[in-house]
């Protein structure tokens, strides 16, 4: 499970030499979308996307503007592009702050693995039992709607399922000769743990992190589009949704903007996350 | 067995004893005054006052949980500030709902997912296991709200074949437990197609072939009830995800269940409501994975439950 130091062709290189060429699509819509996550402020200004026109409103797609405007005379590219920036900095955000709350916690539980562990480990089961959406939804309700408790609501959402997805991992590694040899000549635990144990799931955090991404844009995007997210008038992808829903039948343009460009952002994690898996472990492939 | 089931019963009220706690701190911390709210905007103080000492929100937290678990354990989950209707009302109104569509889901999961994978997995890598892959990472991909709108624009705005929002009939199931079951179609054929490719390499299935068992018995009585022991595990797993996403398809389609019950009680802060459906959506849980505990029992005869 060893993320290779000298890398072979690349992450791309991969792609194209195994044929995969839906996942070099996803990679490049990743990448797209993260371009126009960071020069949506260029391109539209926040009062053109937000600013309410009444005499531009639905406007259809064309040359005036070109995915049209939405019920507002708000530009809906403007919009989605906006969406895609407040969509990628709430999922990276929530999925950032999970990891090092759940990989911390997991590999303590798994390392030291005592009574105060299995404690822990019976809450975060019992956590994750329980509908995560309900989690984030509570959280919600306490911090109020805004892009920061939304980011914090997907994190710990999120947590117990990587205390218990990294504790294995550790528990497998705590027992490795490599380990006990460091351990022989007295290496701390501290030490022990983040420089012989955590290096080696360093691979298993890449995977699970482009995965998680394409989860908490979903979720996020489910709890925007039942008007916990960020209030309006943000462009929020979920919510837009949401907004247009009367406009389903006759203007479905304003409805289909954003809910193509969540799609395909979470199609594109989800098929970079299982190309990235075969890549950095290769005996996965046929699993 | 029985004795098993009573324990893991027994076992059920420390954690919604856990749950009411979390719940009820939740609640206490959400921003507003719940009898201000409760009094409405043209309320005088005094009539705030006199709700608030009604409702027992005068006394210290603590006296008030215990006052609320005592209620609780009556049968009393409080009542509404909105309607001024007894919470436990509300949730024998909608929980039908809600399990009426999370049933629908599930067994359109199986039904559809199970058979799917079985099929995929006696033909590796063939038409239908690359087709099935795609649907796999699509049917994950798509969040429910979407799916639901485009359905609905298809199926009821354009064709007119199905109601589109509602309850009542076959025909305004169909939508909202295909919404939100399509994703889980999707899991449980992969998790079929990878553990019957397992099992199906197993030496009793060759032991099977060679005795002269004909091939759809062999798959279906040697290898599938083999392979139904993960398949329950990640049913039971699921569940809590699917009420989720149940949540989110009853907004969709206007499912008068309990998600929606609940989605509203937050909008108005109506703080009884909401600790009332968060406790049952806790039981469910909590229950669901009971069942799949002793179901194991059935499935294997080696699980014993001492």
């Amino acid at each position: 499970m060893y993320l290779p130091k000298k890398r072979g062709p690349g992450f791309v290189g991969f792609l194209i030499s195994n044929k995969r060429w839906f996942a070099l699509g996803a990679f490049i819509v990743i990448l797209a979308m993260i371009a126009a996550a960071l020069c949506a402020p260029f391109l539209f200004d926040w009062d053109s996307v937000t600013k309410i026109n009444l005499s531009r409103s639905l406007i259809g797609p064309g040359t005036d503007s070109l995915l049209g405007t939405d019920q507002m005379g708000r530009d809906l590219l403007g919009r989605v592009l906006w969406g895609a920036r407040i969509t990628l900095t709430v999922a990276v955000s929530s999925v950032a702050i999970a990891l090092l709350v759940g990989v911390s916690v997991g590999a303590a539980c798994g390392y030291y693995n005592g009574t105060l562990a299995s404690l822990v480990m019976r809450i975060m089961d019992s956590m994750i039992a329980f509908p995560r959406t309900l989690v984030a939804i509570l959280i919600i309700t306490v911090a109020g709607n805004s892009i920061l408790s939304l980011t914090l609501a997907i994190a710990i959402s999120t947590i117990p399922i990587y205390v218990r997805f990294f504790a294995g991992p550790v528990i497998a590694l705590r027992n490795r000769e490599f380990v006990l040899a460091s351990k022989s000549i007295g290496v701390g635990d501290l030490r022990l743990l983040l420089v012989h144990i955590l290096p080696n799931i360093g691979s298993l955090v890449i995977i699970q992190a482009t995965v998680s991404l394409a989860e908490a844009i979903l979720i996020g995007s489910g709890l925007s589009f039942l008007g916990l997210g960020p209030p309006p008038p943000t462009p929020e992808w979920g919510s837009m949704i949401a907004e247009s829903r009367p406009l389903l039948t006759t203007h479905p343009y304003v409805l289909l903007a954003p809910g193509c460009a969540l799609v395909l952002t979470i199609l594109s994690f989800n098929i970079v996350g299982d190309a990235l898996r075969d890549y950095i472990d290769p005996k996965s492939r046929n699993a | 067995m029985l004795n098993y089931t009573l324990r893991r019963l027994l076992l059920l009220l420390p954690m919604l004893f856990g749950v009411s706690i979390v719940v009820f701190l939740v609640m206490h911390f959400i921003p507003g005054d719940p009898a201000q709210l409760a009094a409405g905007p043209d309320a005088t103080a005094e009539d705030v006052a006199q709700i608030r000492q009604n409702y027992g929100l005068d006394q210290p937290l603590v006296t008030q949980y215990f006052i609320y678990v005592k209620k609780i354990v009556s049968g009393d989950f409080g009542e509404s500030f909105q309607t001024f209707t007894p919470v436990l009302e509300g949730i024998a109104r909608t929980l039908p709902a809600t399990i009426e569509l999370t049933a629908a889901g599930m067994l359109l999961a199986v039904v559809i997912g199970v058979p799917l994978g079985i099929v995929a997995a006696l033909r590796p890598r063939g038409f239908l296991d690359g087709s099935l892959t795609t649907f796999a990472v699509l049917g994950i991909s798509v969040p429910g709200f979407f799916l639901g709108l485009i359905l609905m624009s298809i199926f009821s705005a354009s064709l007119g074949w199905l109601p589109p929002t509602g309850r009542g009939g076959w025909q305004h199931l169909i939508l909202p437990a295909v919404t939100l079951g399509l994703p889980y179609v999707a899991t449980f054929s992969r998790l079929a197609r990878s553990t019957m490719m397992d099992v199906l390499k197993e030496d009793y299935i060759r032991t099977a072939y060679a005795k002269g068992v004909p091939g759809y018995k062999v798959v279906i009585k040697h290898a599938l009830s083999n392979a139904s022991i993960p398949l329950v595990t990640v049913f039971g797993m699921d569940f809590g995800r699917l009420l989720g996403g149940a949540v989110i398809v009853e907004t969709v389609f206007a499912w008068p269940g309990m998600g929606r019950f609940l989605i509203d009680a937050i909008m108005a802060r109506d703080i009884y409501v909401v600790q009332g459906t968060v406790l049952v959506f806790a039981a469910l849980v909590v229950i669901i994975n009971l069942m799949v505990d002793l179901v194991y029992g059935i499935l294997d005869p080696r699980i014993t439950y001492n």
